[in-house]
């Protein structure tokens, strides 16, 4: 299933949905398809034994390059409640969704930290 | 077809119920006793069944060269501690020599989290996951019954627990060097510059993508108009204008 509402067709996430978790989805989509060509853009841009000419143009393209296919434009969300602060890398949930399941016992082997 | 003709010094005492390598008793057969059939089916207890209750058997290592390592990780020690039961027992009767269960050392994971989904930051609640872990290792044996062996675990897994096996085999050694240093041939392109040379270390995939980009119009216009590639006789240095 597509949307519309990206310049390039997306898929739609498994997870929590809201406006902020499509458009990080899309981000990462977009970094994901275009990871091949920038990695090789920034070989020719940063090794010293090609022309310089030709790094310098490997550069004008990486920058030219839309700000959705940078990695670095991905933040982790929660799967849950699509928050964007707080979350646990671990279980991709943020704190309260983390607190909700593990007192709940959903989360395998998580228990009350008693010490 | 075992032929039992000794049983147990302590066949009385024997618990029925529980199942635990720590409290089981040795297996040290003393006394030489009679069969009694099992009520309800007309044949003795099978020897196997009754080695249940006692600790299990161990094959005495003999050369000691390893062969493999089994880590066992679960967040409970109950489950563990049984899977690595069943495995000694089925690696015994595979005669495997096998050494363990080894406690490793259990991971502690904690988090705090404040309690209250906004403000009221001073009240944080605590959890915790502990990783419990067992080594257990196996000597001087094939790889083919090792590999026997980890499809019977495999097979009876239990829930809650991850095996994770490191095989380890010894083989001649035998160095061909001519096979490990390819010689990576790519057409030299109109820099002088080797390409297939240049991204050998690089991701495969990334190389290729490198190798199409440099072909690129884009990219080819530039190829023979950098001034670096000039020797310095041929541009003769102009001095800096003075007025």
């Amino acid at each position: 299933m597509t949307m519309k509402r990206f310049p390039i067709p997306t898929k739609i996430p498994s997870t929590y949905i809201n406006g902020r978790v499509l458009r990080d989805h899309f981000k990462r989509q977009q970094a994901a398809a275009n990871e091949v060509t920038v990695q090789a853009l920034k070989f020719i841009a940063r090794n010293t034994l090609l022309p310089k000419r030709t790094r310098v143009e490997a550069q004008l393209q990486l920058t030219s390059m839309p700000y959705y296919t940078y990695m670095n434009q991905v933040s982790n969300r929660c799967v849950d409640s699509g928050r964007g602060k707080g979350v646990f890398r671990d279980f991709r949930l943020c704190r309260t969704q983390f607190r909700e399941q593990a007192l709940a016992g959903e989360l395998p082997g998580v228990m009350k930290g008693v010490w | 077809m075992f032929k039992r003709l000794v049983r147990p010094f302590h066949h009385s005492v024997r618990a029925w119920n529980v199942v635990s390598t720590e409290s089981a008793a040795q297996y040290t057969p003393k006394v030489l006793t009679e069969e009694t059939e099992v009520a309800g089916s007309n044949r003795p207890l099978p020897l196997s069944v009754e080695l249940n209750h006692y600790a299990p058997l161990k094959i005495p290592v003999k050369h000691g060269e390893l062969r493999a390592e089994i880590t066992m990780r679960s967040f409970d020690n109950r489950n563990l501690d049984f899977f690595c039961d069943f495995a000694l027992r089925a690696g015994y009767y595979l005669g495997l020599p096998l050494t363990g269960p080894k406690p490793l050392e259990t991971r502690r994971e904690r988090w705090t989290v404040i309690r209250a989904p906004f403000v009221h930051a001073k009240s944080k609640e605590n959890f915790e996951r502990r990783t419990h872990a067992r080594l257990l290792r196996v000597w001087d044996s094939n790889p083919e019954v090792v590999d026997i062996w980890l499809a019977v675990l495999n097979k009876y897994s239990v829930t809650g627990v991850g095996l994770k096996a490191h095989m380890y085999i010894e083989e001649a050694v035998d160095p061909d060097f001519s096979a490990s240093t390819p010689t990576k041939e790519g057409d030299i392109d109109s820099t002088g510059l080797n390409i297939a040379q240049l991204t050998s270390s690089v991701n495969p995939e990334i190389a290729a993508r490198v190798a199409e980009l440099l072909k690129d119009p884009e990219f080819a216009v530039h190829v023979g108009k950098d001034t670096e590639t000039k020797k310095p006789t041929e541009t003769p240095a102009t001095p800096p204008e003075t007025s």
